[in-house]
């Protein structure tokens, strides 16, 4: 056997190939970019800091509308302090919400985002059994999990090829992603193709693609993804009887923290078009968002209640361009400390 | 730790610098492998490495105490206290939770009201087989098969070692103390073959069992519906699949890393699904634990040295336990029946219909072995008997109604794969890689060499951990 050979063959093979891989994937900058994936590594590393807030500090939980609509630096520049960012892409908030409460002491002030589909329909019970693993991860996650998540951020951080995520998005780069594209006949009716349209920054921002302002070709694919299954969801008379149970699973976690000294502030963040109309239809506001807010007892911002939390055009319907998102946190945190909900600590 | 970990990737690394480096004698570098071997275990739960080392410290004791005495009486009860301490581990951490709940199902049932907490006991990775390797050690020289091993380092190394440590194979003293008496370094061709049977491991792991298989089962087997044949069958037929993907991978990765170090461990699998019954099958799957079963297990039972019945009772109560080894549930237990059954079913009918096997009706058999192999596999993945029985009954169609929840392509995947699987399996039935190897260009093993690893790196994979660390 000429081992040596096969082995030197297999190297430059090997390095070739995957340089032109790397290559390829790189010459799509409005649609691919090296970062350090947002899963649930990165996820517990923020998770870890509220250990030592205090109650100056500020958290941020809530799925993707909060992850892209917040930019964490602006927030610092206006209020003084970075908040700790545990929202998370596609996943129901209230998990996050129970950890925190029942697993630290923190009592300073917690910003929850809220998409009501996401949130409050029907299945969520699925939703927030995902939310559950990544707390459990943070809570069980071993010394050799955290060495794999050590060595591989050099790695996430420089190459393209990498680009993946846990949400299994259809246009994600790993094989199995790849391979998932691949679609023969119709035996069973087609699942929504979700698109990933950003990347993150390392205090977990979201932010999107700029091809998504300059390419609208590519926003309107992601809201033919939303209109893929929008339109399916029964209307609020089919639902309304569980609804209720829903909402009311974050009334005891929430009084608890508020029993502690500390402070929740509900924010709903815009939509339009498609995704407003179709969340009017199946939640609507004064049956699910208003009872929400009475439920908890809290501060709360509804993008129809204030001018500039509308003011901004949605590329996708559902979430902000990062110039934007700049604006609409500089104006969110300037009129939370205007209404006395944060201090300016800078 | 895991084999499919870039971490992992960062330790052998360490670990092969290390070993290779002018630094240490051979008992030096036994003592980094016996330390690298407590990090790799540690790195998952430190604290349970207590458990590794009293198991250590009893067998080592037990071993030379055994050796010593002569007394019978007395010699029974080192192996005694071996056994106790071993199978209690296991008996606690493994099926402690399991007792419990058919305890509560026992006393409820003759109408005891009695209720108790779940134990919630964490499973220590690989306790199963590192309990079977230390007894095994014990049971030897109790059956002065074997002598004691000459040092506590190398007995120490011998239940540690880290490449085959948390799943096999199932190395027995003799052929793993006795390669550490002597200083070990691993030829050229040894490392570099040792690297690519880690290639070919993870290339199974990665690739066919996360990336093309893993989907399908476990979406099959989440369903809590009545599905369609075809979306049974494929589901059954990917975790077949998957299993022997992802278990055999591991096995070779185990063979490769430790090539690497110029250790040589044993085969584990040997090409299973193109087994032409199951006396066969058990020759080839997981060899490490089915001859574990037989020489500690069934020769004990009395094997065939009874008569038929006997035998048969023998051959049951060791699947039996076979299958309790690879979990607390009841379903594994059924597992190990169905085998039981068959192998008992293969016994008789051959005694009634002699076959004269040739190549044209040793695939059918071969076919109609691994076809009913899969039926066993239903019982070994469903995690409910409710979900097994509409499995069974959607796969023996009878279900018409059945929900179809795979797309075309999942289906044809899977087939695929298994197809390929099934006539890899058939053509490589007598020979090894080793041999293919050898014939092939070496062109041509390059090339394949290089898009195994291509196909790892793009499939990244996210750390699924192997499936058999559960047991």
């Amino acid at each position: 056997m000429k081992l040596k050979q096969s082995l030197l063959i297999a190297i430059l093979l090997s390095i070739i190939s995957l340089a032109a891989w790397e290559i390829h994937w790189r010459s799509k900058p409005d649609y691919y970019r090296a970062n350090l994936e947002d899963d649930r590594y990165l996820w517990a590393q923020h998770r870890a800091k509220v250990a030592s807030a205090t109650e100056n500090d500020v958290v941020i939980i809530g799925s993707s509308r909060t992850g892209f609509d917040f930019n964490t630096h602006v927030w610092e520049e206006v209020q003084g302090s970075k908040p700790i960012n545990l929202s998370t892409n596609g996943k129901p908030p209230l998990p996050f919400l129970e950890d925190i409460v029942e697993n630290t002491d923190f009592n300073g002030t917690l910003i929850l985002g809220v998409t009501p589909l996401l949130c409050f329909s029907p299945g969520v019970e699925q939703r927030n059994l995902e939310a559950k693993m990544w707390v459990d991860h943070f809570h069980n996650q071993t010394y050799a999990q955290k060495l794999g998540f050590w060595v591989s951020k050099p790695l996430e951080r420089n190459l393209v090829m990498l680009t993946s995520s846990e949400l299994k998005f259809y246009n994600d780069l790993d094989l199995k992603a790849l391979i998932n594209t691949i679609s023969i006949g119709e035996r069973i009716p087609p699942a929504p193709k979700f698109l990933n349209f950003g990347y993150n920054d390392e205090d977990r921002n979201l932010i999107m693609f700029s091809s998504m302002v300059t390419k609208p070709e590519f926003a309107e694919k992601v809201q033919n993804v939303w209109n893929s299954f929008l339109p399916y969801i029964p209307d609020y008379e089919v639902i309304k009887d569980v609804v209720p149970t829903i909402i009311e699973k974050y009334q005891e976690p929430a009084k608890k923290f508020k029993a502690r000294g500390g402070k929740i502030i509900l924010v709903r963040h815009k939509a339009e078009n498609e995704w407003n109309m179709h969340t009017k239809r199946i939640l609507p506001k004064n049956r699910v968002w208003d009872k929400f807010v009475e439920l908890l007892d809290c501060p709360a911002y509804h993008f129809e209640d204030y001018g500039f939390m509308s003011k901004h055009t949605l590329p996708d319907w559902s979430h902000m361009n990062a110039e934007d998102a700049k604006t609409y946190t500089a104006d969110l945190v300037n009129q939370l400390i205007k209404d006395n909900h944060l201090q300016k600590t800078n | 730790m895991l084999f499919n970990s870039l971490g992992f990737i960062v330790f052998l690394a360490v670990v092969l610098a290390l070993y290779y480096a002018p630094l240490f004698n051979w008992t030096g570098k036994k003592a980094m492998l016996l330390l690298a071997s407590y990090v790799f275990y540690g790195l998952w739960n430190p604290p349970l490495i207590l458990l590794l080392w009293i198991s250590t410290m009893v067998d080592w004791t037990a071993g030379n105490q055994l050796a010593k005495e002569e007394r019978q009486n007395i010699r029974k009860l080192w192996l005694l206290l071996s056994m106790v301490v071993n199978l209690g581990f296991l008996a606690f951490f493994k099926y402690g939770d399991f007792l419990l709940e058919n305890f509560i199902t026992a006393a409820n049932g003759i109408g005891w009201d009695f209720q108790a907490q779940p134990m919630d006991i964490i499973l220590p990775m690989g306790i199963s087989f590192y309990t079977f390797q230390t007894m095994s050690y014990t049971i030897d020289i109790y059956k002065k098969k074997i002598e004691p091993a000459k040092t506590f380092l190398d007995f120490a190394l011998y239940v540690t070692f880290f490449p085959q440590l948390v799943a096999g194979p199932i190395v027995r003293a003799k052929d793993l103390i006795s390669q550490f008496y002597e200083s070990k370094k691993a030829t050229a061709q040894q490392f570099i073959w040792g690297l690519f049977l880690l290639t070919i491991g993870l290339f199974q792991k990665v690739v066919l069992a996360d990336t093309l298989l893993s989907g399908t089962s476990d979406k099959v087997f989440g369903s809590k519906n009545i599905l369609h044949g075809m979306d049974a069958w494929s589901g059954t037929l990917a975790f077949s699949g998957q299993i022997f993907f992802d278990f055999a991978g591991y096995s070779t990765c185990a063979i490769g890393i430790a090539l690497m170090l110029g250790i040589i461990l044993p085969d584990n699998f040997m090409f299973p699904y193109a087994s032409i019954g199951f006396r066969d099958l058990w020759k080839r799957w997981h060899i490490s634990l089915s001859s574990w079963l037989r020489d500690y297990l069934y020769i004990p039972l009395g094997g065939n040295r009874h008569g038929i019945t006997r035998m048969y009772v023998a051959l049951m109560l060791t699947m039996l336990l076979g299958g309790l080894w690879h979990g607390a549930a009841w379903t594994f237990v059924i597992w190990g029946a169905l085998h039981g059954i068959y192998l008992v079913g293969e016994r008789l009918l051959n005694k009634v219909i002699p076959v004269k096997l040739n190549a044209w009706n040793g695939i059918l058999f071969a076919l109609l072995t691994y076809t009913l192999v899969n039926f066993t596999w239903v019982f070994f993945r469903a995690r409910e008997f409710s979900t097994a029985k509409n499995m069974i009954t959607s796969m023996l169609f009878l279900n018409d109604e059945g929900e179809k929840i795979l797309g075309s392509f999942d289906i044809i995947k899977v087939f695929t794969v298994v197809i390929l699987l099934f006539i890899c399996h058939w053509l490589m039935r007598n020979t090894n890689m080793k041999e293919v190897s050898k014939k092939t260009h070496p062109w041509l093993l390059g090339i394949v060499w290089a898009v195994m690893f291509i196909l790892i790196c793009i499939a990244q994979g996210s750390g699924e951990q192997f499936i058999y660390f559960q047991f």
